[in-house]
This record gives C-alpha cells, structure tokens and sequence, in this order.
C-alpha cells in the first residue's frame, strides 16, 4: 500500500535529505561523515573546510531550492493549462531569460558579473511573461490560456532570434561563455544567491499552496471550478504569476535546466495522484531530490571536468520518464 | 663598340637566366591542413580570414599586399583594409569581388561551404594551424613564402625566437611553481597538455596544474581547483574587469585558495592568450612575470 | 408552502461577442423555490446559455437576475457555490482521480484553502455517493467508469454541496434505462423536500412527466413557461420542434409526448 498524505511527506524529506547529505560527502574528494561535520564546526584542514563550506554547502542548497521551484512550477502550469505536457518554460520564460543572460555576456563584456547576469536572466524573464499576460489578456475579458499558450511560444521564438543575433557578433570567448550559461550550471553558487532563491520560493510556495483546492478544480475545467465556489479569473492570475516566478527565479540562478519541471510532476501525479495539497509539496521534494542527484553527476562523473547540468537532466530524465510511463501501462 | 655588345650580351645573359631562376623558386608550402598550395608568383592580393595572422602580415610590415580581412581585425593600420565578414562565414560576394590571389583560412573551416566554394573558384587557399608555437614559426615561414618576403619573415622568426629564449633563459633551474590558468566561468574553463598556452606555460618555468587534462579546453569544478591548490593563478582578463583578480577575493571557493589569499593571482590580457601571433613572446614575458616575479629583469 | 423565488430573470438578454443575433433574447421568468423546473428547446435555443446566465458564468447584455434574494451579481463565488450546485455536461479530467475524490471536491465551497474535511463533510459525502449509487465506484479511475456511472458521479458532488437550488446540464444523456428512472426519481424525491431542480433537457417525454414547469425557448426567446400540459401542445411542440407529435396519457396524469412517424 503506497502512503499517503503525511506520511508520505515524511519519506520524501527523508530521501530528499539524503540526497543532500550525498551531495556534501561527494565531489572531487569523497568526505566520509565525519570530515563534514568537522569541516561545518570550522576546524580541521582548511581546503576541506574551504570545500564543504564554502562550495558544497551552497551549492547543495541551491541545487535543492532550484529543483524545487522548478518542480512546483510544472505543477502549476500543468493543472493551469489542463495539459500534462505543460512545463514551467512554457510561457517563453527560459527564452526571455536566455536573451536577458547572453545580451548581459556578450554586450557586457567581462564586465558582466555572476549578480548582474543573474539579475538581467531574471528581468529578462519578467518582460517576457509581463509580455505573454499583456497579450493573452487583451483578447477577451478572461485571461484565455489558449491565448497564452501560443502568447509563449511566439515570444520563446522571438526571444531565440534575439538570442541568436547576439551571438552572431560575439567573440570566441563571450560566444563560450554564453551558450555554457545557456547550459545550466550551479557552479556558481553563492549564499546570497541561495538567499534569494528562498526568498522568492517560500512565500511563493505558501501562495499556490493555498490555491491547491482551487488547483484541483481549475484543472479539470473553468466551468467546474466557478461551480465549486472558485474565482477563477483571480485564482488563474495569482497562479501564472506565482509559477511564473518561480521559474524566473530558478533560470536566474542555474540557467536552463531542463525536464525536472516536466517529469518530477508527472511521476509524482503518477504515483501519488492529482490533489494538489499534497502533490505539491511532494513534488517539491521530489524535484530538490533529482536536481541533488543529477548535479551531484554532473560534477563527479567525469571529473575534474563539469558536465553542463541542463544535459544531465535531460540524459538522465528521458529514459526515467519512459520506464514511468510504462509502468503505468502495465 | 664590342665592349658594348658584350656587355649587353653579359647583361641580356644574365637577366634571361636570372628570369628562369626565379620561376624555379616556386611558392610551395604545405599548409596546416596538408595540402599542398602552389603560387605561380608571391601573393600580391591576399585576404586573411584568421585574425591572428591579420596580426602577423601587419607586425611583418606586410599589409600592403592585405586586400581583405574580417570584422573582427580593428588594428588601425588595416583600418583601410575591406572587410569580408566572419572567420567561419565570410561574405562570398566581397571575397570573390576584391579578386585575391591568395585566402588565408582557419583549419577548423575544411569541410565549409565558403571553403569549397573559394577552392572551386580556383583561388589558392592556406589553411592556418596556430596550435603552438611550432606552427606559429611554420605559418611565419610559410607566409613569407607565399608573400615573397622570406626577409620580413626570418625577422620575425627571430625576434620571436629571441624572445622566447630569452624568457626560458631567465628561468632555467628556478624550481617549476604549479600554475592555473583559468578563463572566469561557471564552471570556470582552463587549459589541457596541448595547447599552446600550456607550452607558454612551460616556457615560463610553470607547470600547468591540470597537465593531466585529456580535453584541450575543459571546464573544470572550483572543487578540483582547490584540491590541486595551484601555487600561481593566471587570470584571462578583458580591458575593465569586474572578473578580475579582485574579484577572486570574493568569490566561494576561490577566496579560500592559499595563491588567492597570497595575492599570488596576475591578470594576463585575453588579447594575448587568444591565440598565439606576433605577441606570444609578449605573451611569454608575461607569463614569466606572473609565476617567476623574481626573475624579471631589472 | 411558501412562493419564494429561487430565481427571477427580469428581461435578460445574453449576446455572445461576434455574434449579431442574441443567444437568449429578452426573457423574463421565476423559478419558484422547491420547484422542478425543466428547460426545454431545439438545438441552438439558448437553453445551456440560459443556464449559465443564471449560474453567473455569462454577462447580460441587459436584464437582472436575483437569486435566493440577492442580485446575482452581488453573490460571492463561494457562497453562490454553497447554496447552487452544478452538474455541467461535457466533463473532461485532465489528470486520473478517483469517484470518491472527484465527489469530495463537491465540499470545497464549504473549506477554506486550509482547513481539512471533518466529520460533517465525509457524512455528506458518504451520503451523497449512497443517494447516486456510486459507492462501490469510490477507490475507482472516475475515466474507468461508463458515461452514466461518471454522471452519476457528478450528481452525487453537486449533492455533497448540499445545496438549496440543482443545476443540470442533460443529467440523463449517457444513462441507461433504469439509472434515469432512478436519478429522475432522485430528483423528484429532492424537490419534494426542497431543493430546487433546474435542468435542461432534449427528452420532452421527461419534461412532460417530471417537470412543475416547463420554460420552452426557441432561437432565445421564451416561447412558453408554465406546466407542462400547458405548454406542450401537440401544435406548439410542432412549431418548435418541427415534427409532429401525438400526447398520450399515462396513468400519472401527465402526458407522454411521442413523435409520430
């Protein structure tokens, strides 16, 4: 018998925290507890120290809250637009990001730091979902999420072109550093950047968190919903916008990491089923979870050299994905 | 009267057998890619695709037989110089329009449209390599061949050689320090065994600290970095950085290495470790500054 | 037994954007409380939009509506939800969720966004599924069960709303035989103990039988209100309908309306 509800809650932080702890212990060096916890109370040798505190620490954090965000997001988007296939990119985020980031790279110069490439993703993410809404909610009353939908991908598109005349007049070095951007990566992982990520995700979090029964309605239809005692237009907003953060705030601190928003929500709907009150938490923690994992890989599995983590998700994800479905056939 | 005949005969003589000489020195080189280009006479109109051999011609005072160049080449001196586009994709129309008799491409363009396309036109066509600096003295060489100015070219080739043996003589037997090379990302990008900023490297009395790489350009953990603890960080940097050395300080994970916190980090122009050309030997002395200060002369 | 309204439409009329011909066209009417009141026209008469007018869910060109003693515009969502419950027509799950979970959402007028279910809204659960019969369906795939055990389905979540007024978008379309005699009868036994049934339907044998009153529309005027001997006329029905049909009496009283052939 599968658990539920809390319980299952339970064991989803268990695993979650798990991954965390696997995330510190493994790297360049493999520390075995004990070394952790004498490199957090600041003794022993000072480059393990420096390591676990000062890279790993952070970085696990971030790699959590991103893979979070991201996963609650999906959520989001799917019951919105009533389509499993829905993503937290869908409303042309990650191209508005992209074109923010590369422009901040290649126009910048080296004078682009990690905060004000950070900075421009996220505002670049802004404008094009500010974009999207302005479009889908000038065609009728109702914010229509056919509207939307195709609102998305032609921003996502024009975006791209963006993208692609900005590198056209890039030199060696800002063309490499901006598709390595594009990539995906948590090498850079500060706690300020952690910080903000949490700041943006909690409140967020508690948000959709109350629009769950909301949620479950909306995603079978808007007629429903309004019959159910839903405010459906208000619920519609607040949930596009919180979603949309989200997924602003993840592609702002890791670049474009794809799949976690599209496969942690399925999976876990597949196991676990669609009430939002507990699907969302669960995906949270199961999406912390993947994003722990793949990125651990994508730091160890050919080390020294880093892996780009917006490939390993989708290397990893795919044939996770496939086994799901199949099961489910079964 | 036939003093005068003879020495117009002498004279006729020696300019009809000088003539055949020159024919028979023959403007052949192999180029980077293998392949052999004929010159029936030196090359009077050429178009540089590569911009660090843009940088040879002109540091070899040869850039009035330069009728071409690419956008990416703003040296004053060839400000005249049309442009032809980008290294990969030049604009076919210009080249073609500006009659050269010689293009000088990147190897890494062989299988190109625009390159079949320059062949097919019947153009002569060198393919540059500037993997280190054997092939930087090779590609020196080889122009001055196809320029016909072997002259401007051994100048070149020893003033480089000069400089170079100047720098390995400054630090012959100093004990070799570990040193980082690192282009700022995240994940940050440094050099592999077979590169010719590794052979800089090298020549500077340094020992490249990820000498172990198997790719040329790898991106590497910040985690690895500290492990291997380089002794000197070499820095890639731009005209105004916020990315540089200063901002090591701060940044996690870097700020805890011993050369950080030692102030042991030299910012190094990207201009210079681009790609190697008239300025390696520069190139060279910098390096040497930066892991061996106290052999710099005084 | 007290006449109050459960609606009253004051010369509404509904015009969808683009189209030049209104799709409910000046109608006035009252539906009195406890009352079944069964809605009734060709294709394309306005009956759905008719429907969702009252529910809120479509602007009015002109006209009030006042449900339960309130404008209806002036009625929050939740507490509309509360006192109105739906059983829409043409219900699709995006996401597999089982008979049990689908009727509980029928309690979510009556939760705030954190509190859990108690004891009371299992009860009306529990209840509601017992009353449609959908009981043993409960740990079931709502996607796994035929057309009629889903709507059966349906109607047990607008029953968990415990609602005053039922709203009923062809309740008996996708149902055998003896489960729309039964869900009739449900209806039937719910306006007697004061629920107010609304609902519309193709089938004017039904309408005939159950209905206190008939609202008969056609192209979205209202050709007749009233019961359903007085407005089903072989003559009128005719008219509308554009077939002949021939009334015979049953022994309840009211008629059966036959098309002839």
């Amino acid at each position: 018998m599968k658990p539920r509800g809390a319980p299952l809650l339970l064991l989803l932080t268990l695993v979650m925290l798990a991954a965390f702890a696997l995330s510190i212990r493994v790297g360049s060096v493999t520390l075995d507890l004990r070394a952790v916890l004498t490199a957090l109370t600041g003794h022993g040798d000072a480059a393990t120290a420096a390591i676990v505190r000062d890279l790993r620490l952070p970085r696990a954090t971030a790699a959590a809250l991103v893979g979070a965000a991201l996963a609650v997001s999906g959520v989001t988007f799917q019951a919105l637009l009533r389509n499993a296939l829905a993503e937290p990119y869908v409303l042309g985020v990650s191209g508005g990001a992209a074109l923010g980031a590369v422009a901040a790279i290649v126009l910048g110069g080296l004078t682009a730091s990690p905060t004000s490439i950070s900075a421009a993703a996220f505002a670049g993410a802004a404008a094009s979902i500010a974009l999207v809404l302005r479009v889908a909610a000038g065609v009728g009353p109702t914010l229509d999420t056919r509207v939307l939908l195709l609102a998305g991908v032609v921003v996502g598109a024009f975006a791209n072109a963006g993208i692609f005349l900005i590198l056209s007049i890039a030199d060696v070095a800002a063309f490499r550093s901006a598709t390595g951007w594009m990539m995906g990566s948590l090498s850079g992982s500060t706690w300020a950047g952690a910080g903000t990520l949490a700041a943006y995700l909690v409140p967020t979090f508690v948000v959709l968190l109350a629009l769950a029964r909301p949620l479950n309605a909306l995603a079978i239809g808007e007629d429903t919903a309004a019959y159910l005692g839903v405010s459906v237009e208000r619920t519609k907003w607040l949930a596009f916008g919180a979603a949309s953060l989200l997924a602003a705030a993840a592609v702002a601190a890791a670049g474009i990491i794809g799949f976690v928003g599209l496969i942690v929500p399925h999976a876990a709907r597949l196991a676990w089923g669609s009430d939002h009150r507990f699907l969302l938490p669960a995906s949270a923690l199961l999406g912390a979870t993947f994003v722990l994992v793949t990125d651990t890989a994508a730091r160890t599995v050919v080390a020294p050299t880093e892996l780009p983590l917006g490939a390993v998700t989708a290397i990893v994800g795919v044939p996770l994905f496939v086994a799901l479905l199949r099961r489910r056939r079964s | 009267m036939a003093h005068a005949r003879l020495r117009f005969v002498t004279l006729s003589f020696a300019l009809l057998s000088a003539v055949p000489q020159a024919r028979a020195q023959n403007f052949v080189v192999v180029d980077g890619d293998g392949d052999t280009v004929r010159l029936g006479s030196p090359a009077k109109r050429v178009i540089s695709l590569v911009p660090s051999v843009t940088d040879l011609i002109v540091a070899m005072r040869l850039q009035p037989r330069l009728v071409g160049r690419t956008r990416y080449d703003k040296s004053p001196a060839i400000a005249s110089v049309a442009s032809v586009g980008g290294t990969i994709d030049p604009d076919l129309e210009r080249v073609f329009s500006l009659h050269p008799d010689l293009v000088l491409a990147w190897e890494g363009t062989k299988g190109t449209a625009q390159r079949q396309a320059i062949g097919a036109h019947g153009i002569p066509l060198y393919a540059v390599a500037l993997r280190d600096s054997a092939a930087l003295f090779k590609t020196v060489k080889d122009l001055g061949t196809m320029l016909g100015s072997d002259s401007a070219a051994m100048q070149m080739a020893t003033s480089l050689r000069a400089q170079l043996d100047s720098v390995k003589r400054s630090v012959a037997g100093l004990p070799r320090p570990t040193v980082l090379f690192a282009i700022w990302g995240d994940p940050p990008m440094t050099v592999g065994p077979r590169t010719f900023i590794a052979e800089l490297i090298r020549i500077a009395g340094g020992r490249n600290v990820f000498d172990d790489a198997s790719l040329d350009w790898p991106r590497v953990t910040v985690e690895e970095i500290i492990h291997r603890s380089p002794d000197v960080v070499i820095l890639s940097v731009g005209e105004d950085s916020a990315r540089g050395a200063e901002a090591l300080r701060r940044a996690p994970g870097w700020r805890t290495l011993p050369a950080v916190r030692n102030g042991h980090v030299v910012g190094v122009p990207a201009d210079l470790t681009n790609r190697p050309g008239p300025l390696f030997g520069v190139a060279a002395r910098a390096f040497r500054d930066a892991i061996h200060p106290e052999a710099r002369p005084r | 037994m007290t006449m109050t309204a459960a609606w009253t439409c004051d010369r509404i009329t509904v015009r969808y954007p683009g189209s030049r011909a209104p799709a409910v066209d000046d109608v006035s009417l009252a539906i009195v409380e406890g009352t079944c009141t069964i809605i009734l026209g060709p294709n394309g008469s306005g009956k759905s939009t008719l429907l969702r007018a009252l529910l809120g869910r479509v602007p009015l060109a002109s006209g009030t509506i006042t449900c339960l003693g309130a404008p209806l515009a002036s009625w929050p969502r939740a507490a509309l939800a509360r006192a109105v419950g739906v059983v829409p027509q043409g219900e699709h799950e995006t996401f597999p969720i089982t008979t049990r979970a689908l009727v509980a959402m029928g309690r979510y007028p009556h939760l705030g966004p954190w509190r859990r279910e108690g004891a009371e809204d299992m009860a009306a659960i529990d209840n509601a599924m017992a009353r449609c019969d959908v009981t043993q369906f409960a740990e079931r795939m709502v996607d796994t069960l035929s057309g009629g055990e889903g709507q059966r389905t349906r109607i047990a979540r607008a029953l968990a709303q415990e609602p005053r007024a039922l709203v009923l978008d062809e309740p008996t379309a996708s149902l055998d035989l003896k489960h729309e005699m039964e869900v009739l009868a449900l209806l039937r036994s719910l306006a007697a103990s004061g629920t107010t049934i609304v609902l519309v339907t193709h089938n004017l044998s039904v309408a005939a039988q159950y209905a206190d009153r008939v609202v008969l529309l056609d192209h979205g005027s209202l050709i007749a209100e009233g019961p359903p001997a007085a407005v089903l006329s072989p003559s009128r029905v005719r008219e509308v309908f554009g077939w002949p049909v021939e009334l015979i009496h049953g022994e309840t009283g009211a008629p059966y309306i036959v098309p002839v052939r």
